[in-house]
Order: structure tokens, then C-alpha cells, then sequence
């Protein structure tokens, strides 16, 4: 997988160069307690993504786990 | 020397969790759970700002860092910043909002600025797309300003806040059940429910406009106090997250007993339905229970061993405390 840290924040790039996708670094350490709560927090509406970059982010999870 | 105390609340999803993704609306509602941030300025310099709290140093240390720049001041060593939270951390209750807010109101007070929730909102926003990315402002709105809360995402760029004019003085009180860590990432709940709205998208849309008109049906209960509609409701919203499958066997076990004995409950959150090791029962997170006789939730609670707390709705937001 391919993801490049946004050098201003905490974000990682899940899309490709040309057409960005940023997101909070959490979202790709599920597992973890702060990822938990980023994810969690997606399940209540306090982060809002775009369904494309829902579904690109959950891609890109799933591909991490196998 | 100098010192300022600053609270805000936690906050609960009464009604609307996962639909949410899907453009629906929610109810977020402030609770009598706050988190308090203790400012003291010290005579000496010391080698780096102190930080006493249970919350992530990191985060408190970007709040301070954010508001420095904001007011245009140079960054001091000679302050203590002391969290108290009554907030359980990672638990969806909103501690990370509460302390970019109270955070927010310490050092503005501090600074001497004059006490500007809009101001202090628009800062705890920028904190928390700072800590989360793309978040919605629903939960520092809440943080900030307390009691209710109408959230409907029309789209990535226009989202809709609504405060809702509640009488608190009628309110009952509520019970949070702590059913356990559930066992699956709370990443693996959105999974599951966007696969299945992907999978069959028809049945789908129809449990979030079903979900949409509880969450309706529940305002219009808080609304008028109306406490058998308000269980009513709780029950309904409970159905649907079942339907979705974000419900646990021990969840719902120990839901099914609450409505047996006349209340109702939900779970709040992503939820969770895998069994652990060897069988073992995992929860589905936090549950929100009514009943006309609390007594039965926490007799029912005891009887599992399940942690609960009691919490009072609609609570006021971001506000300063006496310090001594």
C-alpha cells in the first residue's frame, strides 16, 4: 500500500499523488486505542468522509490486515 | 499566582449512530460528565509546560500550542495545565472535544480575552481537524454550548446543526450500561454495516429512514417529556441496530431483560456481535437505558457485573469554575 505523511499534520495520503486522499494517520491502526476511537467516532458521525474515501480507507485497512 | 478552571461536558448519541454515515440525522445531547482543565502560572520558568492528565499529553500539548498562535503569544514554560475528567476515555462519549474546549477556555480567560463561546468553538474545531482530520464540529458545538443537538451531514460541505430547545426539568434520568470492549475494531463494525449497504443497498436505505423517523419520534418524546414514547423509542432505535446486526448476544440479552421489566435500551456507538475466545461473550460498548424504576437497570447491571453510571441530559456547556 502506498500512503504518503502529509509533512503540515497527521495525515496520510490513502489515494495516489495526483488525486490525494488525506486522512487522520489513526484510521490506518484500527487496533489500536486512539484508532478505535477514530473509527468509532466515524460510526457517530463526528467524522465525516466522502463514501468514496469511506470506501478507500476500508480497502486500504482491510489490505493491511492480510 | 495566577490560576483559571475551565469545564466542559461529554456527550452521548441518543439517537442516529451509524445512519449518520448515510445522511441521516442524529441526536447528540451534552451529559453530566465534564472534564475540567486547571491552568496554574508558576513564578519560575521551568525547562517545558507541565502537563497533569490521564488524557494524551500529545493533545493537550497541541491545544496549547494551537491557541498560542492563534492569540499571537509567545509560548510560556511557567504553566501547569492540570485534566480532571469524569469523561471515560475512548468510551464515544466525546473526551476529546471536551478538552479542546476547556482547554480552549483556560488559556483564552488567561490571555484576558472576553468569554466568546463562538470563538472558543471555532478554535476547539481547528484542534479537532487537527486530531481527527475531518470532523464534523458536532462534537465540540455540543462541548461548547451544552444541551442538544439536531446533526444531519447533507453534504461534505454543508452540514446542519440545529440546538434543540429542550425542558430539562422534565427529563429523566438515564443509566449507561458499560456491556465491555466489544471484540471487533470499531473499524470492522463501519465495515460490516457499509458491506451489507453495499450488498443490499434497497433494504438498507429503508432501516435508515426507519431510523430517521425514531430519531424523530425520540425528539418529539424528549420534547414533550413523554416518557412511556421516550422508552417507546429507545426500544425502536434498539430493533433497528439489531436489524443492521451491530448487537451483541450479551448486549442483547441484557437489553431483552431491561424491556421484560419495563424499560427500554440501546446501544450507543458502533457496537460489536463477535464472541471472544472460547465462546466468551464480548459487549457491544455503551448501552443507554431508561426506566421508570432505575432500581431494575442497576439490579439487572449487578446481576452481569456490568460497570454503569447514571446521566443527566442536556447538560450546560463549556463554563468557567472556581478555582481555590
Amino acid at each position: 500500500m502506498k500512503t504518503a505523511k502529509s509533512q503540515r499534520s497527521q495525515l496520510v495520503n490513502v489515494g495516489t499523488p495526483e488525486r490525494p486522499i488525506w486522512v487522520s494517520e489513526k484510521a490506518l491502526q484500527p487496533e489500536t486505542k486512539e484508532g478505535g476511537e477514530w473509527w468509532a467516532m466515524i460510526a457517530e458521525g463526528s467524522v465525516v468522509l466522502k463514501p468514496e474515501v469511506l470506501d478507500r480507507l476500508l480497502e486500504v485497512t482491510e489490505s493491511e490486515k492480510s | 499566582m495566577k490560576k483559571v478552571k475551565a469545564s466542559a461536558p461529554g456527550k452521548l448519541i441518543l439517537s442516529g449512530e451509524h445512519a449518520v454515515v448515510y445522511g441521516k440525522p442524529e441526536i447528540i445531547t451534552a451529559i453530566n460528565h465534564r472534564l475540567r482543565v486547571t491552568l496554574k502560572e508558576r513564578k519560575k520558568e521551568s525547562q517545558a509546560l507541565t502537563f497533569i492528565s490521564k488524557e494524551p499529553t500529545r493533545l493537550v500539548n497541541f491545544a496549547v500550542r494551537k491557541i498560542f498562535k492563534i492569540l499571537d503569544k509567545k509560548p510560556k514554560r511557567n504553566l501547569e495545565i492540570h485534566v480532571d475528567s469524569e469523561i471515560p476515555v475512548g468510551s464515544g462519549l466525546g473526551s476529546s472535544a471536551a478538552l479542546a474546549v476547556a482547554t480552549t477556555a483556560v488559556l483564552w480567560r488567561y490571555f484576558r480575552q472576553p468569554f466568546n463561546k463562538e470563538r472558543i468553538n471555532e478554535i476547539a474545531y481547528e484542534i479537532e481537524k487537527k486530531q481527527h482530520g475531518t470532523p464534523s464540529g458536532g462534537d465540540n458545538t455540543i462541548a461548547t454550548y451544552g444541551g442538544f443537538l439536531w446533526y444531519r451531514k447533507e453534504t461534505e460541505f454543508l452540514k446542519i446543526f440545529k440546538p434543540l430547545p429542550l425542558n430539562l426539568d422534565k427529563l429523566p434520568h438515564f443509566v449507561l450500561i458499560d456491556t465491555g470492549r466489544p471484540r471487533e475494531t470499531t473499524g470492522e463494525m463501519v465495515a460490516k454495516v457499509r458491506e451489507r449497504y453495499q450488498r443490499n443497498r434497497g433494504l438498507m436505505d429503508k432501516i435508515f429512514r426507519e431510523m430517521e423517523s425514531v430519531t424523530r419520534e425520540m425528539f418529539i418524546a424528549l420534547n414533550r417529556a413523554n416518557k412511556k414514547k421516550l422508552r417507546e423509542t429507545i426500544r425502536k432505535n434498539e430493533e433497528l441496530l439489531e436489524k443492521i446486526s451491530v448487537v451483541g448476544s450479551l448486549a442483547k440479552k441484557t437489553i431483552r431483560e431491561i424491556e421484560k421489566s419495563g424499560g427500554g435500551a440501546k446501544v450507543c456507538g458502533a457496537g460489536g456481535i463477535k464472541k471472544g475466545a472460547g465462546g466468551i461473550k464480548k459487549g457491544s460498548g455503551i448501552v443507554l437505558a431508561y426506566h421508570p424504576r432505575k432500581e431494575n437497570l442497576l439490579r439487572i447491571a449487578r446481576a452481569r457485573n456490568l460497570p454503569t453510571f447514571e446521566v443527566k441530559l442536556g447538560e450546560k456547556g463549556v463554563r468557567y469554575e472556581r478555582t481555590g
